[in-house]
């Protein structure tokens, strides 16, 4: 299924059938934990099937997370987007393999396996949300449900040539979002074009009163923004984007893509964000944080994977310990450990807080460029899809496949990734970011530019 | 205690909130008599993907408690997150205030019946902060196993720190019962100790009298009730005497007060103090408190205990019976019918107000005394059966008393000649005549006055 309107036009039963046989024929890609055994059907303007990430609770299913301290786990309520979505008559079909509590750059930290990216089998998918891009990409549904903390649904969408959009910190409800890094994560669709992005935001998008950081303003009409006139639109090239660690290639072609949009009769100009290179550190130092509280519940206490029955555990203290060692996987067990140490006595201010303050030096790059342009333009990720195994060896240079996409997250404004050619017969991934709010801005630029262009021909 | 020295005692309490939800989610908030584990949402059970909402009368509560204890009140408190591992924790954090608590800077003035029951001491505490933090779960134990009930997940708390300017068990109980009244009047908490509503930290150490460094704090956990609050200062005030005199050192450390031995009990030392690794909860955002807010908390301000005591002693009310109408929550009414009835004798209002819940009737019932003129026995005859007994006014008593007189002319002579004795057999007649209905004093005045006539 290449749109939501295919979709639409199949009707919802051929659909989900089509999709349930794709799923089986696919199922190497690995990018599908389980199954919906007969979804619930009820119409509305959404009447599709849908793949959710796995790390979004949903009632009738496992939610996972990936992780084998999760392994058969059932939320006792469902998410919110997952609700609004249920709805508008978008129908689940399977939840979507992901890093392991959405930890990782590659899928590859699944407790489950590595997810394969449906345009070479050898390299991944991206990640956090590989299996969610690479579901959309092999046409498996329509659309899916993302996730994003620093890169997570941009990162994996630009792997798999597909649409992935970050909205507004506080824009989309993370009620039913298993935290990762609360102050960065955010929930999101990734499509096969950007209209299709559009239509499940509409959907999804809103104040939650189960959410207080959702900010109560009214959504826009996303599609009606969608015109295909970009004249006069200031763009930005921040030039801190295209540094070391970007492949010539990569940046070779997202620089086409901005002649593109310059020939589309936007204005496009130089511009700079001073702090960007501080960005990657100070995401790993304020994500590892937040999640070495947020995983702190996965004790053996209440629910989920536990030792507690063990007959060597003797003591609380040996049950923690062991349920946590087993249940976690290395990458999950690292961020912990990082976190822990730069929340502790004595080092706090040196890590934490000094991170805290550079996040706001951050933000202000940020709201100052605004002031002179509408939006932002880089390249998604650094290098087109790397090799299964290329980097699991080698968690610093995993990281590093965040560094242009973290710095949009630690801000809170909304990007998005659309493909904008290929690299080695790999898809490249044009990343606009916006204004806070202004998800309509970014929606119409990469709408423009997706309808003015060939993608794989370029 | 030893002469030589003096204690440095600061309280850390924590005063459960008596809203209807819980402090950040729909949950009851009563749930003292449920059934483990059935007064509990997906949050309170940490259930992931879950979502804290702040409770907006806990917070207006905090507001409120903060005003009570003289805080000066943050215009932005917000949330951080508290983390360590205890299986009554189910997020592995605690939601608390430690950044930006809700009022600091607070002081309260304690005013108190000593132990002599005579005299009125006074002293005055430092509040440093109360905050706002979410209660944890219990564990209960077995013989076997130990449970979890996670009822009382998310309750809200109110944690108040004083100041170290308690200086004796005394005056901390006394700070502590203050505390009590003051979170009961205005209505922010059912404050009961023995249901685990209040309940009360002791950071204490000694140090030699003139010395102006602290000693060693040490921290004292779980005193649970006013009676043990001043037990275990006392013995650990002693204990650490003890340990200087017998040229020893104290550490700091944590201890907890065990009441089968009536002694302290070490629980963890220095080494094993928690980093508890605070900082800001990323899920909620600040709050803003503006001047209108605190003006409207100001105004359903109602009169603190200490004010009460003030005026009940303008209105001739000794201090003792203060204490005592104050320990029966009758303090209120007393002064309430004192201050708006001028003429009516405060002892009297004291004698009385036990026995009356309502203004209007005490004020009724004391009346009709005052105007019948009634003794303390027709008093009660009257509060009984609800009539008043004739024949026993003055005027009654005076005409009797002029028939005794006259038919005990004789010994009215010989006690005009100097047998004194014979008064109480004279009383003794008149008492008689009245079937005992009259009170003895008044009829042993009105016989005087005439005799002497």
């Amino acid at each position: 299924m290449s749109s939501i309107q295919e979709a639409l036009d199949l009707g919802v039963a051929a659909a989900i059938e089509m999709s349930r046989t794709l799923m089986d024929e696919k199922k190497v890609l690995n990018a599908v934990l389980s199954q919906v055994d007969n979804p619930k059907i009820v119409t509305g303007e959404l009447n599709v099937p849908y793949i959710c990430k796995d790390n979004i609770v949903t009632l009738g299913t496992k939610t996972t997370a990936a992780s084998k301290m999760l392994e058969n786990f059932e939320s006792p309520y469902e998410a919110t987007v997952v609700k609004k979505l249920r709805e508008a008559g978008a129908v689940m079909v399977a939840k979507a393999n992901l890093d392991e509590f959405a930890m990782g750059s590659s899928t590859e930290n699944s407790a489950f396996g590595p997810t394969k990216n449906p345009w070479d089998e050898s390299r991944v998918p991206g990640g956090s949300s590989g299996g969610s891009a690479a579901a959309v990409a092999a046409g498996l549904a329509p659309f899916a449900l993302g996730s994003d903390t620093g890169g997570s649904i941009r990162q994996p969408a630009s792997f798999c040539g597909v649409v992935g959009f970050m909205p507004t910190y506080g824009r989309v409800s993370r009620y039913g979002l298993i935290a990762m890094a609360s102050s960065l994560d955010r929930i999101g669709p990734i499509a096969n074009n950007v209209e299709d992005a559009a239509r499940v935001l509409q959907v999804i998008a809103g104040h939650d009163e189960n959410d207080s950081t959702t900010v109560d303003i009214p959504v826009p009409d996303y599609t009606k923004v969608l015109t295909g006139d970009i004249r006069g639109l200031k763009i930005g090239v921040p030039k801190e984007y295209w540094s070391e660690g970007v492949d010539e290639r990569v940046a070779a072609t997202v620089k086409k893509a901005i002649e593109q949009l310059q020939k589309l009769g936007a204005v496009v100009k130089d511009v700079s964000l001073p702090h960007s290179h501080f960005a990657l550190s100070t995401y790993y130092i304020l994500q590892p944080a937040e999640v070495s509280a947020n995983l702190a519940r996965y004790d053996g206490v209440r629910y989920g994977f536990s030792l507690g029955a063990d007959k060597k555990i003797e003591n609380i203290k040996d049950m923690y310990c062991e349920t946590r060692a087993r249940g976690f996987g290395a990458e999950v067990k690292r961020r912990i450990m990082l976190g822990t140490y730069t929340l502790s006595a004595g080092f706090r201010d040196a890590y934490y807080d000094k991170a805290q303050r550079v996040r706001t030096l951050i933000n202000q790059d940020f709201e100052k460029v605004f002031k002179d342009v509408d939006v932002l333009v880089s390249p998604t990720t650094p290098t087109v899809a790397f090799k299964l195994g290329e980097r699991t060896q080698h968690p610093l240079e995993m990281y590093k496949a965040d560094l242009l996409t973290c710095p949009a997250s630690l801000a809170g404004i909304p990007g998005i990734s659309v493909p904008c050619g290929l690299v080695d017969g790999m898809p490249v991934g044009l990343q606009i970011m916006g204004r806070q709010f202004d998800e309509e801005t970014i929606l119409r630029v990469a709408h423009a530019y997706e309808q003015s262009v060939d993608w794989r021909e370029q | 205690m030893n002469e030589k020295y003096e204690a440095v005692i600061g309280l850390e309490i924590h005063v459960q909130l008596d809203t209807k939800s819980k402090m950040f989610s729909r949950a009851d908030n009563a749930s003292e008599m449920a059934e483990p584990n059935t007064n509990v949402l997906p949050l309170c059970m940490g259930y992931p993907g879950t979502l804290p909402v702040i409770n907006g009368q806990a917070i207006e509560f905090g507001i409120q408690g903060a005003l009570a204890l003289g805080c000066k009140i943050n215009p932005m408190p917000r949330f951080d997150r508290k983390n360590y591992f205890y299986p009554d924790l189910p997020k592995g954090y605690q939601i608390s205030q430690f950044f930006h608590p809700v009022g600091e800077h607070g002081k309260v003035k304690v005013d108190y019946l000593a132990g002599d029951r005579k005299t009125k001491k006074e002293f005055e505490v430092g509040i440093t902060r109360l905050h706002l933090e979410e209660d944890a779960g219990k564990l209960v134990h077995t013989k076997d196993a130990t449970l979890v009930d996670l009822n009382r997940c998310g309750t809200p708390l109110a944690e108040i720190v004083t100041e170290p300017d308690i200086k004796s068990p005394e005056e901390a109980r006394a700070f502590l019962q203050e505390l009590q009244r003051i979170v009961r009047v205005i209505g922010i908490s059912k404050a009961d100790m023995e249901k685990g509503h209040m309940r009360c930290d002791a950071n204490v150490s000694v140090r030699p009298k003139g010395q102006t460094e602290f000693g060693t704090k040490i921290e004292v956990k779980n005193i649970n009730s006013f009676k043990f609050v001043e037990k275990a200062l006392a013995y650990e005030i002693g204990r650490q005497i003890e340990v200087l005199e017998g040229g020893g050192a104290l550490e700091q450390s944590t201890r907890g007060w065990d009441e089968k031995s009536g002694t302290t009990v070490e629980q963890r030392g220095k080494e094993g103090s928690i980093d508890y690794r605070y900082f800001p909860e990323p899920d909620l955002p600040p709050i803003y408190v503006d001047q209108k807010d605190i003006e409207a908390a100001q105004k359903k301000m109602p009169e603190m205990p200490s004010q009460l005591r003030a005026r009940a002693e303008q209105a001739g009310l000794s201090y003792n019976r203060i204490a005592e109408l104050q320990d029966g929550n009758k303090l209120a009414l007393a002064v309430a019918v004192l201050d708006t009835n001028s003429k009516l004798e405060a002892k009297l209002v004291a004698n009385w107000v036990d026995k009356f819940d309502k203004e209007g009737d005490l004020i009724k019932f004391l009346e009709t005394v005052v105007e019948n003129n009634l003794s303390a026995t027709a008093a009660q005859k009257y509060f009984e059966t609800g009539e008043i007994q004739t024949g026993t006014g003055d005027i009654e008593i005076k005409k009797i008393v002029g028939d005794v007189l006259i038919s005990e002319k004789d010994t009215v002579e010989r006690y005009k000649n100097g047998e004194e004795k014979l008064f109480g057999y004279l009383v003794g007649q008149v008492m008689a005549k009245t079937q005992g209905r009259a009170e003895p004093a008044l009829v042993a005045r009105i016989l005087r006055e005439r005799l002497t006539k």
